[in-house]
């Protein structure tokens, strides 16, 4: 693979080119198969950039076409060894040109989405200055999904009054099949890379939680994987991230979605949580996502289910059928505390997972090597704030995060 | 016995007054009779209403029913629709080919440079 950058005043253009060996099917870190739809995207800045140091330029083009390179990248300037390192080490690429000094900085930014995780993370980090990633249509690409709703998302993320950068980019229509998204998850970064030296970003944090983190969910592998390659800090692109002078962050990586819930909730800004992507003046109530979090707000608030989907539809067909579901431990969470969920969509999978609220208490406390895995500067900033609003959890609670998906009654690690 | 008595030992002028009293706590059969009639009307009157009001629903169903766009205007709006994403769809396949043909430009170029026929 071959990278090149080419900046136009606030806009960065990155075309990549395929090497002999390179197929426009690829894997992304997850496992997922991945088809590429094009082979250019733009990066939209607030401002025109100044230098930016080639590690980020590299490692913001990385985030993109990481699936589709099989032996060597090449890019555009010569980065530095411990940053082709990283790329060897993680993805057995050659890369290169290399040459140069490595970067730092000091600061965090919030890779801020405005769902309730990435709202949580900021809760915790009242004074990290948010990045905040908004898809645009490709000129190329037909778009097809305009019910995303990003420019009501980058709305309300500007209604926070915190300080905030907005990075508009198209990169998620490089993608063509499952469906335009990020090439990587770590693609949703891109624009914070490239800002990172004119921020002086030493670290980013994201919103993703225990599920993510440390129980394989969303499609991922459905168990315990403490050397998870997309977010251990030695996992592949904790080790890219760290050589850039861009440490992963994960505050939140340590608790459930049902704390990162009431924490959004409890938080000053509750008015601008958002996790439905398609919804205007409020989430639309009907897509998947929606269903999914409502579970687990109802369950938090400890009130009946709120929700006019029904089980025929299609986006509760998966919570008719058996277990293993991505994000099962909030399914478990939700069924044992939701009153009355015998009666609604979810009630088949209330059946199948039988919970209860001992067997998910778990879910309500801090699982302790996330705080332990987070850089040094930020550590102990995220452990009071734990130790103070949530909790840790004890021996045998955290046991049951180490065994997730190896004992019964869980996914048995199969997809 | 008591009954009796106590009855016998009532003046007959109080009686009147006492009956008279209870009579005017109740209404009369002719009020009656034109409570009857009034409802009678209120029911004839609410009965034509639900006449009228079926008149106009199926007065705005018919109205609805010329709103709805023609069988042909219809298949036109699918057609359109599915020509859209099957040009969508080849579209993805005229840019994924774009992306192979650089390719094998550049591994053609790439040849030549290193002195290859």
């Amino acid at each position: 693979m071959r990278v090149t950058w080419t900046t136009e005043d606030d806009v960065m253009r990155l075309a990549f080119r395929l090497d002999a060996e390179d197929e426009i099917t690829g894997l992304c870190a997850d496992g997922q198969p991945l088809r590429m739809a094009t082979n250019s995207c733009r990066v939209e800045l607030p401002r025109t950039p100044g230098e930016v140091h080639p590690d980020l330029r590299a490692l913001a083009a990385w985030t993109i076409v990481a699936p589709w390179t099989r032996r060597t990248v090449t890019f555009d300037e010569p980065i530095s060894p411990v940053l082709a390192e990283a790329l060897a080490d993680g993805w057995g690429v050659e890369a290169g040109p290399v040459g140069g000094t490595p970067r730092s900085g000091s600061r965090l930014a919030v890779s801020y989405s405005g769902g309730a995780d990435s709202v949580a993370v900021a809760a915790m980090l009242p004074e990290a200055p948010f990045v905040h990633f908004q898809r645009v249509s490709h000129p190329r690409v037909p778009n097809r999904w305009t019910h995303y709703r990003s420019d009501v998302l980058a709305r309300l993320a500007e209604k926070t009054g915190r300080e905030l950068t907005v990075v508009r980019s198209d990169l998620e229509f490089t993608l063509a099949e499952p469906r335009p998204g990020y090439p990587e998850h770590h693609a949703v970064a891109a624009g914070a890379l490239l800002l990172a030296d004119e921020l002086d970003l030493g670290g980013l944090a994201f919103g993703y939680e225990l599920g993510s983190r440390w129980l394989g969910g969303d499609r991922y592998l459905l168990r315990y994987t403490p050397d998870n390659p997309m977010w251990a800090p030695h996992g592949a692109w904790g080790r890219a991230f760290a050589a850039a002078g861009v440490h992963i962050v994960l505050p939140v990586g340590g608790v459930s979605e049902a704390v990162t819930m009431r924490l959004a909730l409890n938080s000053s800004l509750r008015e601008q949580v958002r996790w439905c992507l398609r919804g205007v003046e409020g989430p639309c109530g009907t897509c998947g996502k929606c269903l999914y979090k409502e579970l687990i707000q109802a369950a938090v608030e400890r009130r009946p289910l709120r929700t006019a989907v029904g089980p025929k539809r299609p986006v509760a067909r998966k919570w008719q059928e058996p277990p293993p579901y991505g994000g099962q431990e909030m399914i478990e969470y939700g069924c044992a505390r939701v009153p009355g969920v015998e009666g609604t969509v979810f009630g088949r999978a209330a059946g199948f997972l039988g919970a209860t609220e001992a067997s998910t208490a778990w879910l309500d406390r801090c699982y302790p090597p996330a705080v332990e895995e987070i850089p040094e500067p930020w550590r102990k900033q995220v452990h009071d704030f734990m130790t103070a609003e949530v909790g840790f959890m004890s021996e045998d609670e955290a046991r049951r995060v180490e065994s997730w998906g190896t004992t019964r009654g869980t996914a048995q690690g199969t997809r | 016995m008591v009954r009796l008595r106590k009855r016998a030992l009532l003046p007959a002028w109080l009686r009147r007054a006492v009956l008279g009293w209870f009579d005017a706590r109740y209404i009369s059969r002719a009020d009656h009779r034109q409570d009857i009639k009034d409802a009678l009307w209120e029911v004839q009157t609410l009965g034509r209403e639900v006449t009228a009001l079926r008149a106009e629903v199926d007065r705005l169903r018919a109205q609805v029913a010329k709103a709805t766009p023609e069988q042909a205007q219809v298949r036109r709006w699918d057609d359109a629709h599915r020509l859209a994403q099957e040009t969508a769809a080849a579209m993805e396949h005229v840019l994924q080919n774009e992306v192979l043909l650089w390719q094998a430009a550049d591994q053609a170029l790439g040849r030549r440079g290193a002195g290859a026929p």
